[in-house]
């Protein structure tokens, strides 16, 4: 406190000073305010002589005689009256003009008044605040702490955030740009132009606040989308992607905007404009949600029939985390939460309608194909096959079998904890609890385990097989435990038909 | 030492010379309030165009009162006020200059106060 009162000391002793010199400026001030007081009231004395003087002709009076005599006399021409302008200038008038003359100057004489009185005001207070500030460094060298400075360091980051903001506001409109750009499949006319054009970072505020309405409600569909979209793309890393990675790339700089409106709006153009394209594709999924057993394979799965479970309508809320979570979760750096759009769209089969930029309705399913073995050693056991009826059960219906006797899959099946799961309706007891989001299987993993029946037991009553790792909708095996080292190791049985994106099958030949 | 003593000589002619600036300083400042005092006196003589032509006015030069025309007085005070601008606009240059002087023989100053204080520092240390 030492050094810190030095500094404080020399605070006080200038502050002392700087209000020595406003009182004295004060007092400067106040003085001339005094002395225009004056004239003013010799002013008046002046006018009040001046109009009574014309009342007689002559007066008799005392005439001063030098500085110490007097001598009886006349006053004479009462009227006649020499006025002194100023710079030794006189002028002959009347009474009554000197009055008047008087009346001009005592009207200055009231301006200059005024004047000096603000300034007064002004000084005073500024003494005020001088005080203040006596105050708070006595104080803090005092130690009193009641009156303490606060000091903060400059921080020049701050500064730069308005700057980011601005250019985080650009980025959806470039992104806007790119979009049509980029999918072929898109007209430039789907891209709403004026949202681009209209791109201010600053509006009005109400402006503001219809976007931030609009962009609510958009993210409500955006989250539908996501939960539809991110079952297929949190499954696998690269797999078949149709799309281009310069999207992925784009996407990449957007992920962030989850305030902006217009890129909410870009989005939901862009959805739609999937629709309308995909609106084969987008059909078929809303059919597959809203009824039972559609399956959603991939374009180049369409071969692939089969009894696949690919529901991806899960209406309860844990699901929807899930699903959520899924979505949220980094897919190779690319995907990230918020994104309303799937980045990884699998282009499903063409067994659609006519097209509509449908709402997708959520059902819940039952699931037909259970990925699990159930084990009656786990407790919370799931009630029945294909049903969930409280969050244990689809706790239980993607947990791990704990040992390899618990390990038991039936054949075709696969263990799955989803991070998605359409298939929550599978009941998986007797498995180990496996993290959600950890949960990454790679689809040949799943058709090996499907295909791998070794040592599996049934250990529940037959579960509807899963689909083949690339029908499904997510892979069964959670990687974190080996619950059949053969699994993963097993790398070998793929369904030859089935074709895999290069990542996958150098994920394969890796392994 | 000898170094010490010349440069205490030299300190002190500096600060003489900055007393002498600053004294300038003052003195044109004064000159120059002067001028604006009179500069507000004659604009009130601008009462002598309130007057009526046949008014008399009169002059003081000294102890005489010496009767004057209205129009030559107006031209006089006319002329009165362009003058008193003009010294008025001198003296601000002046002033300015003296300013500039005096910044610059107060920075000397400074220095060379710093430099003499640390050869007294030095030779004190030593003795």
């Amino acid at each position: 406190m030492a050094e810190a009162g030095r500094p404080l000391q020399d605070e006080v002793v200038n502050l002392g000073r700087l209000r020595q010199a406003q009182d004295e400026a004060i007092e400067a001030c106040k003085a001339k305010i005094k002395q225009w007081k004056k004239f003013k009231s010799d002013y008046n004395a002046v006018q009040d002589r001046l109009r009574t003087l014309p009342d007689r002709i002559t007066y008799d009076i005392m005439v001063p005689y030098g500085s110490l005599a007097f001598m009886p006399g006349h006053l004479v021409h009462t009227n006649e009256v020499l006025v002194l302008l100023g710079d030794n200038w006189f002028v002959e008038r009347s009474a009554k003009q000197s009055c008047e003359i008087i009346d001009r100057r005592r009207k200055r004489i009231d301006n200059t008044l005024k004047d000096l009185k603000k300034e007064l005001g002004l000084l005073e207070s500024r003494v005020g605040y001088t005080e203040e500030l006596q105050d708070a460094a006595k104080a803090s060298i005092v130690g009193q702490g009641e009156v303490m400075e606060i000091r903060e360091e400059y921080v020049p980051e701050r500064d730069d955030k308005p700057t980011k903001r601005i250019s985080r506001v650009k980025k959806p409109s470039e992104r806007a740009v790119k979009r049509p750009v980029v999918r072929k499949e898109l007209t430039e006319d789907d891209v709403p132009v004026s949202l681009l054009s209209q791109h201010k970072p600053i509006q009005t505020e109400e402006a503001i606040w219809a976007r931030l309405d609009t962009l609510e409600r958009l993210e409500e569909e955006e989250d539908e989308m996501n939960r539809l979209w991110s079952s297929e793309e949190g499954e696998e890393d690269e797999e078949g992607y149709q799309e281009d990675d310069e999207d992925d790339g784009d996407d990449d700089s957007d992920i962030n905007f989850t305030d902006d409106d217009i890129a909410a709006q870009i989005r939901k153009a862009e959805m739609s404009r999937r629709f309308e394209y995909d609106s084969a594709h987008r059909v078929a999924e809303s059919e597959a949600l809203q009824e039972k057993k559609k399956s959603v394979r991939w374009k180049d799965q369409q071969e692939l029939g089969g009894g696949q479970e690919s529901v991806k309508t899960d209406s309860t809320e844990e699901g929807l985390k899930a699903q959520r979570t899924s979505a949220i979760k980094p897919h190779d750096g690319k995907t990230v939460a918020n994104i309303p759009y799937p980045k990884h769209v699998p282009y499903y089969e063409d067994d659609s309608d006519a097209s509509t930029p449908a709402r997708i309705v959520f059902h819940h399913t039952p699931l037909p194909v259970t990925e699990e073995v159930l084990d009656p050693v786990n407790e919370s056991n799931v009630p029945s096959e294909g049903t969930v009826t409280s969050p244990a059960d689809i706790y239980n219906l993607y947990r791990q079998p704990e040992s390899p006797s618990l390990h038991t899959l039936p054949p075709g099946q696969v263990n799955s904890v989803p991070k998605v799961p359409p298939e929550e309706d599978k009941p998986t007891s007797g498995t180990k609890p496996k993290s959600i989001l950890k949960k990454k299987l790679s689809r040949e993993e799943v058709v090996e385990v499907v295909q791998n029946n070794v040592n599996r037991e049934e250990a529940e009553p037959q579960k509807p097989p899963p689909l083949p790792a690339p029908k499904s909708a997510f892979s069964g095996e959670v990687l974190e435990k080996d619950v059949q080292p053969t699994v993963n190791s097993n790398t070998t049985s793929e369904l030859p038909p089935k074709k895999v994106s290069r990542f996958k099958a150098a994920r394969q030949k890796h392994r | 030492m000898a170094a010490l003593e010349t440069m205490r000589t030299q300190l002190e002619k500096k600060l003489k010379e900055f007393q002498g600036v600053q004294k300038d300083l003052q003195k044109t400042a004064s000159t120059r309030n002067q001028l604006d005092v009179q500069l507000n006196e004659n604009k009130i003589v601008k009462e002598l165009e309130l007057l009526e032509t046949d008014a008399n006015v009169y002059k003081l030069t000294g102890p005489v009162l010496v009767k004057q025309d209205l129009d030559e007085a107006k031209a006089n005070v006319g002329k009165r006020i362009e003058y008193i601008d003009g010294e008025i606009k001198r003296q601000d240059a002046t002033i300015k200059d003296f300013e500039e002087k005096q910044e610059k023989s107060r920075k000397e100053l400074t220095t060379l106060q710093q430099q003499f204080q640390q050869a007294q520092a030095k030779a004190t240390g030593k003795a």
